[in-house]
Formats: C-alpha cells, sequence, structure tokens
C-alpha cells in the first residue's frame, strides 16, 4: 500500500522526504533508533537525486511478510544513471567531493537494499526496513 | 529561510542547530559561525545538537568541518547534546568524526572550554553581578 509520494525537484524537498519518512516510520510503531536509521538514509538518497538526476521521485510503501511488516521506499529518477554500481558500492569511492559513505553507509542501516541503473536512462534504488 | 540564531555568552559561542535546514541553510549557518567566531574573537564555541534527531553524512561533514575550521581560527569547538540513537546511526554509516570534541551538553561543554581555557566561567558570573551588569 502506498503511504506517501514526495516529488524531489528543490533542495527543500530532500527536507520534506525527511519530516515524511519521520512521520510515518513513527505512525507504524517504529523504535526510536529505526526511525532514525530510516530518516537518514531517506535524506542520503533524496539528496543523491537532486544532486546527481536534478529531479525524481520517493515512494513510501507498508509492506508485509508473513507476520512482517515493514516500509519500503523507493527512490526514482530519469538522471544520468550511475556507471559503475560496483563503484557507487564500495566504501569511500565518490565521484564528487563527497566522502564516499552515501550508498554503503544506507545499506548498512537497511535490512534490503537494491540498485538499479541504467546510463542516460536512470536510477532506482529500493529500500526496505522491516518491524 | 529559517535563520539559526548564534548567542554569544561569556566569550562563548552558542548556537543549537534545528531540525529541517536545508543544505544551504546548513553551510550559511557554517558561514556565520565562523564570521562570528572571528569577529567576536571568542575562545570557545558550542555546537549544540540536543534537538536533532537526524545527523547524515552531509550535516556530519558541515559540522566536523565547522569544528576544524573555528580551531585554525584559534578557538576551540565543542558538539554537544547528541542523542544515543543519531550516535548509532552515524556510526553504523561509518561516519565517526573522530577528531572532534564532545560533551553531554551544554554545561559540560562549557566546563570543558573553561578547563581548555582556563577562564573560569564562574568568576566572571561574580564580577559580572557585582557590577550589575546582569
Amino acid at each position: 500500500m502506498i503511504l506517501g509520494v514526495v516529488e524531489i525537484f528543490h533542495e527543500k524537498d530532500i527536507v520534506i522526504a525527511r519530516q515524511t519518512a519521520r512521520e510515518l516510520t513513527k505512525d507504524m510503531g517504529f523504535g526510536l533508533v529505526d526511525q532514525t536509521r530510516i530518516v537518514t538514509a531517506v535524506s542520503e538518497l533524496s539528496r543523491n537525486i537532486f544532486k546527481y538526476a536534478k529531479s525524481g521521485r520517493v515512494i513510501f510503501e507498508s509492506v508485509e511478510s508473513g507476520k512482517s511488516r515493514g516500509i519500503s521506499i523507493s527512490f526514482i529518477d530519469k538522471g544520468p544513471g550511475i556507471e559503475s554500481i560496483e563503484n557507487a558500492m564500495k566504501e569511500g569511492f565518490s565521484t564528487d567531493k563527497g566522502m564516499g559513505l552515501g550508498l554503503p553507509g544506507v545499506k548498512k542501516l537497511m535490512d534490503y537494499f537494491k540498485i538499479s541503473s541504467e546510463l542516460e536512462k536512470g536510477t532506482t534504488v529500493v529500500i526496505i526496513k522491516w518491524k | 529561510m529559517k535563520k539559526v540564531p548564534i548567542l554569544v555568552i561569556r566569550n562563548t559561542l552558542i548556537i543549537c542547530i534545528q531540525n529541517d535546514l536545508t543544505d544551504t541553510a546548513i553551510l550559511e549557518l557554517q558561514n556565520d559561525i565562523l564570521d562570528k567566531t572571528y569577529k567576536t574573537r571568542v575562545n570557545g564555541v558550542i555546537i549544540d545538537i540536543s534537538s536533532l534527531d537526524m545527523i547524515d553524512v552531509f550535516l556530519g561533514k558541515v559540522i566536523s568541518d565547522t569544528t576544524k575550521m573555528v580551531r585554525l581560527l584559534g578557538a576551540q569547538a565543542i558538539l554537544v547534546g547528541m542523542k544515543p540513537n543519531i550516535a548509532i546511526t552515524l556510526i553504523e554509516l561509518g561516519f565517526e568524526m573522530p577528531n572532534v570534541k564532545t560533551a553531554i551538553d551544554v554545561d559540560n561543554g562549557l566546563k570543558i572550554l573553561n578547563k581548555y581555557e582556563k577562564y573560569n566561567a564562574t568568576k566572571v558570573l561574580e564580577v559580572t553581578e557585582l557590577s550589575g551588569e546582569d
């Protein structure tokens, strides 16, 4: 079930994506540390959209598997795509002046992390955190 | 855009960073802190993050850079008030801020600064109270 959608166009939308993540995870009853992990991941990935693709969309969904409930968040853009996902997932690797902690760091915070990207077509990242 | 107030109290800048600042606002704040540190010639800068509920790599890097820049100006910066959930998330992210001085709250931050500067705030407090400036 879709819980919310945030369009990323402006810098301010990164803040809105964070606020949305905060409210939804609180409503779903995630513990404080998990809320923080999720909000932080949303901030990183929304910033990636704004920085590299200029615009995109963040979709928040509730997911279920057996008895467990969780939140799945998709980050979809039609930006330049990632040349080497392998490099992007390496800690310490960064194409700009960043610290290269972004993607591998987000992966560590989440239970599920999937990235797919095609050059000049865009990038999609899906993350899931189970309760 | 939100503007973060910077207090100047007894030779120390105190900045309380709020939630929901944009990246641009955070960079502006960094600039303001350095500007004010230089102009007011304070000995210490306390960055209070107790009202934050998240620090991502960008904000963490700006905070950590700011404390280094403050040191270059000749003052000491201390990060105070980090919540446990943020500490957990930062370490999991791999962002440890090893060279940043920290304290549990503003009060302890001031104590550390005082030790550092061999500057006793309570004595200054007494003097200013006697002279009726407060």
